[in-house]
C-alpha cells in the first residue's frame, strides 16, 4: 500500500474532525426539535410543522378565516374564489400578489409543491390529497367550518399557524359570548314556539329549482341554535334539489331564501317567490313570512367568519319578540368595526 | 302483437299514463281533492301549475328523443346510434353552459343557445363527413365525424366547467348536464313546445322515407328517392327534436338509444309502425322515470340516473325475450 504523505494525512484528519464537529453539533442541536409543532387537524391527522413562515390555502373558507384573524402577511397562495372577489381585494390588497391556486376541486399538487409553503390548508374532507402533499414535503392541515365548535377549533389552529393566537382567541370569545346570549334568549321556548323553517338557496336552474341544506350543514345547525327547526335537516348531507310537492308537504311556517350567486340576490329571489302564486301552497307565503337572508360580500349563512351574524339574524327573524328591532344591525355594526374596520354601510349589507 | 292491437295501445297509453302520473307526487292529491279544490288550494296549484306542465314536457321530451333515435338508427342502419352520436346533445350542452356563464344565465338564453349549438354541432358533423367520403360509406363517415365533434364539444364543456365559478356557475352547469324536469313551468314549456312539436311532426311525416333510406344509397336511388336530400331532412328534424328537448331538460342520455330498440322488438322494423310506437313508448317511459325522480325521496333524483337504472335492465330483458332478429 502506498504511504500517505503528511499533507494527505493532515487533510484526512482535518476532514474527519470537521465531519465529527458538524455531526456532534447536529446531533446535539435540539433547537429544531423544540421548534417542531405537532397539530391535530379536523380529520384527526397529526401534522408536524417545522416552520410556519409561509402559509397557503386551497379552500375559500380557510383563506377568509386566515385573513379575518390578520394572517395576511404570511399567506403566499390562496384559492381563486377569494383572489377574484373584488370586495375582498379592496379589504386585503395583498390578495392580488398571492399565487392563485384555483378552486378546491381543481387543485394542482405540483403547483402547490412548487410554491413550497411551510403549511398548506385544505377543506375537512380532502385527506387523500392532504396526505399526498404532506408526503411530498408540504405539511397539510384539513379544517372544517360546518359547526360552531369546528369553526372555533379551526380558528385556534389557524391562530397558532399564523402566530395570531390573540386575534383567534378574541374571535372565539366573541362567538361564544354571542351564542350564549342567543341560547339564553331561546332556552325557554316551548315546542309550539319553535317554527318549521325552510331554508332555500338559489337552485342550479333558477328559482323553480331549489336547493335545501341536508344533514350536518351549517345552515341547519344555525337554525336549531337560533330556536327553529329546519324541515330539511334529515335529508342527505350537502345541498339537495327539492320540488314544490315536497315543499307543500312540509308546509313551513317560515321560508328563508339566500343566494350565493353574484348575479341574483336574496332580495331578487324573495321578490320572485312573492310574485309567483305557486308559492301560495305554503303558510309561510300566505302569512307573510318569507325573508331574504342578509348578505354583504357573501351570504351570512355561509361558514365564514360572519356565521355569527347569520345565527343572530335567523333568531331575530324567527323570534322578533325576543329582540329589539335594531338588534341585528347594532350587532353587525359592532362586528364589522371590531374585525374588519368597516361601517355597516361600507359592508354593503342587503336583505331583510 | 298484431297491428290493430299495438295501434290502439300506442294511442291509448300516453293519455292514460299522463293522467295516472299527474296523481303521483310527494303531496297527496286525489281526484276528489281536485274536484272540490278552489284555485287557492294547494291541490289545485300543484296539479295545474306544477305537475301538469312537468308531465306534459317529460312526455314530449321522451317522444322527441325516441323519435330522433328511430330516425338516426334507421338512416344510419346502425343500432348503436342515438341523438348523442351526431353531437347534438354535447353541442346543446355546450350552448347551455355558455349561456350560464356568459349570457346572464336566464332560461330563455339557455334554451336558445343550447338549440343553436345543437344544430351547429350537427352541421359541423355533416360537413366533416362530406369531406371524408373517400374514406368510407357516407353513413360510416357521418357517425365517425359525429363521434369526433361530440368529443370536441364535450371537451369544450369541460373547459367551461374548469373556469366556471364553483359557487355560482359550476353547480348549474353540472346540474344541466345531468338532466332534470324540475325547472319546467308553463312559461318555459310554451317556449319549448313549438320546437318539440315541429321536430316530432316532421319525423312522423318522414317515417315512410326511413324504410327506403335504410335500404342504402343505391337502392334508394333505384327507387327514385333523392337519398341525400331526404337524409338531410331527417337529420335536421331529428336535430330539431333533440335540441329542443335538451334545451328544456338538459342532457338525458340512454332514452334515444334504448326506446327505439325496445319498440323494434315489439312492433318490428317497419318505420311506419316503429316511429309512432316509439313516440308513445318514449313519452310514457320518460314521464314514468320523472315520476320516480320527483316522488321517491324528499329530494329530486337526477333523471339520468333513473332512465339508466330502469332502462338498462328493461333493455336487457327485452333483448333476451325477443326471439326474432331485426337488425
Amino acid at each position: 500500500m502506498r504511504k500517505l504523505s503528511s499533507i494527505q494525512m493532515t487533510g484526512i484528519v482535518l476532514a474527519i474532525l470537521i465531519v465529527a464537529i458538524v455531526g456532534v453539533y447536529v446531533l446535539t442541536d435540539t433547537s429544531s426539535k423544540d421548534d417542531t409543532l405537532v397539530l391535530v387537524d379536523y380529520a384527526g391527522r397529526s401534522v408536524t410543522l417545522t416552520d410556519t413562515a409561509t402559509v397557503a390555502s386551497g379552500y375559500p373558507i380557510s383563506t377568509e378565516v386566515m385573513l379575518f384573524i390578520g394572517g395576511e402577511s404570511k399567506i403566499i397562495g390562496a384559492d381563486n374564489n377569494c383572489i377574484s372577489n373584488a370586495f375582498m381585494n379592496s379589504m386585503y390588497p395583498s390578495l392580488a400578489a398571492m399565487e392563485n391556486l384555483g378552486t378546491p376541486w381543481n387543485l394542482n399538487v405540483e403547483q402547490i409543491v412548487a410554491l413550497d409553503p411551510d403549511v398548506f390548508i385544505m377543506g375537512g374532507n380532502s385527506t387523500d390529497m392532504a396526505d399526498q402533499l404532506t408526503a411530498l414535503g408540504v405539511p397539510t392541515l384539513c379544517l372544517s367550518f360546518e359547526t360552531p365548535d369546528d369553526f372555533s377549533y379551526a380558528l385556534e389552529i389557524l391562530g397558532i399557524v399564523l402566530d395570531k393566537e390573540k386575534n383567534a382567541e378574541e374571535a372565539i370569545d366573541y362567538y361564544e359570548q354571542q351564542v350564549e346570549e342567543i341560547r339564553e334568549k331561546t332556552s325557554d321556548l316551548k315546542s309550539n314556539e319553535v317554527p318549521d323553517v325552510l331554508f332555500l338557496s338559489f337552485g342550479a336552474r333558477g328559482i323553480t329549482d331549489f336547493q335545501t341544506p341536508g344533514a350536518g350543514m351549517l345552515q341547519n345547525n344555525l337554525l336549531t341554535l337560533a330556536g327553529g327547526h329546519s324541515v330539511s335537516e334529515t335529508q342527505p348531507g350537502g345541498w339537495n334539489a327539492i320540488n314544490m310537492d315536497q315543499i307543500a308537504v312540509w308546509d313551513p311556517d317560515i321560508i328563508i331564501v339566500t343566494s350565493y350567486s353574484s348575479s341574483v340576490t336574496s332580495l331578487d329571489l324573495k321578490a320572485q317567490i312573492l310574485s309567483d302564486s305557486t308559492w301560495n301552497v305554503t303558510s309561510a307565503k300566505t302569512e307573510g313570512n318569507v325573508y331574504a337572508f342578509a348578505q354583504d360580500w357573501g351570504s351570512w349563512d355561509a361558514p365564514t367568519p360572519k356565521w355569527i351574524l347569520g345565527l343572530t339574524w335567523m333568531s331575530a327573524h324567527m323570534h322578533p319578540n325576543l329582540y329589539e328591532a335594531s338588534y341585528v344591525e347594532n350587532m353587525a355594526t359592532e362586528f364589522y368595526g371590531m374585525f374588519y374596520d368597516l361601517t355597516y354601510e361600507e359592508a354593503g349589507v342587503a336583505g331583510d | 302483437m298484431n297491428k290493430g292491437a299495438h295501434s290502439s295501445f300506442q294511442y291509448v297509453l300516453p293519455p292514460l299514463f299522463f293522467i295516472i302520473f299527474l296523481f303521483f307526487g310527494r303531496y297527496h292529491i286525489s281526484p276528489q281533492d281536485l274536484i272540490h279544490a278552489t284555485q287557492q288550494d294547494a291541490a289545485w296549484i300543484l296539479f295545474y301549475k306544477v305537475r301538469l306542465p312537468r308531465v306534459l314536457i317529460a312526455m314530449f321530451v321522451g317522444a322527441a328523443l325516441s323519435a330522433a333515435g328511430v330516425a338516426l338508427q334507421g338512416i344510419s342502419r346502425n343500432p348503436l346510434v342515438g341523438p348523442e352520436i351526431l353531437g347534438v346533445s354535447s353541442g346543446a350542452g355546450f350552448g347551455a353552459a355558455c349561456a350560464i356563464l356568459f349570457l346572464g344565465n336566464n332560461m330563455l338564453s339557455i334554451q336558445l343557445t343550447s338549440f343553436l349549438f345543437g344544430l351547429l354541432a350537427v352541421m359541423i358533423s355533416y360537413s366533416v363527413s362530406k369531406s371524408l367520403r373517400e374514406y368510407g360509406s357516407s353513413t360510416l363517415t357521418l357517425i365517425l365525424a359525429g363521434i369526433s365533434i361530440s368529443a370536441v364539444f364535450s371537451a369544450l364543456i369541460s373547459i367551461l366547467k374548469y373556469v366556471a365559478d364553483p359557487y355560482d356557475d359550476l353547480p348549474q352547469i353540472v346540474y344541466w348536464l345531468m338532466g332534470s324536469f324540475a325547472a319546467v313551468t308553463w312559461h318555459n314549456a310554451f317556449n319549448t313546445l313549438p320546437g318539440l312539436i315541429i321536430g316530432i311532426f316532421l319525423l312522423l311525416l318522414l317515417r315512410w322515407r326511413i324504410n327506403i333510406l335504410s335500404l342504402g344509397q343505391e337502392e334508394a336511388r333505384a327507387l327514385g328517392i333523392n337519398y341525400e336530400r331526404n337524409r338531410i331532412l331527417l337529420i335536421s328534424a331529428a336535430t330539431l327534436a333533440t335540441a329542443a328537448a335538451v334545451s328544456i331538460s338538459g342532457i338525458i342520455s340512454w332514452v334515444g338509444l334504448i326506446v327505439p330498440h325496445i319498440t323494434r322488438k315489439l312492433v318490428g322494423p317497419d318505420h311506419a309502425l316503429l316511429m309512432p310506437a316509439s313516440l308513445s313508448l318514449g313519452a310514457v317511459f320518460m314521464a314514468g322515470c320523472d315520476t320516480i325522480a320527483r316522488t321517491l325521496y324528499t329530494f329530486e333524483i337526477p333523471i339520468g340516473i333513473i332512465t339508466s337504472l330502469v332502462g338498462a335492465p328493461l333493455f336487457i330483458i327485452m333483448l333476451k325475450k325477443g326471439g326474432r332478429r331485426i337488425w
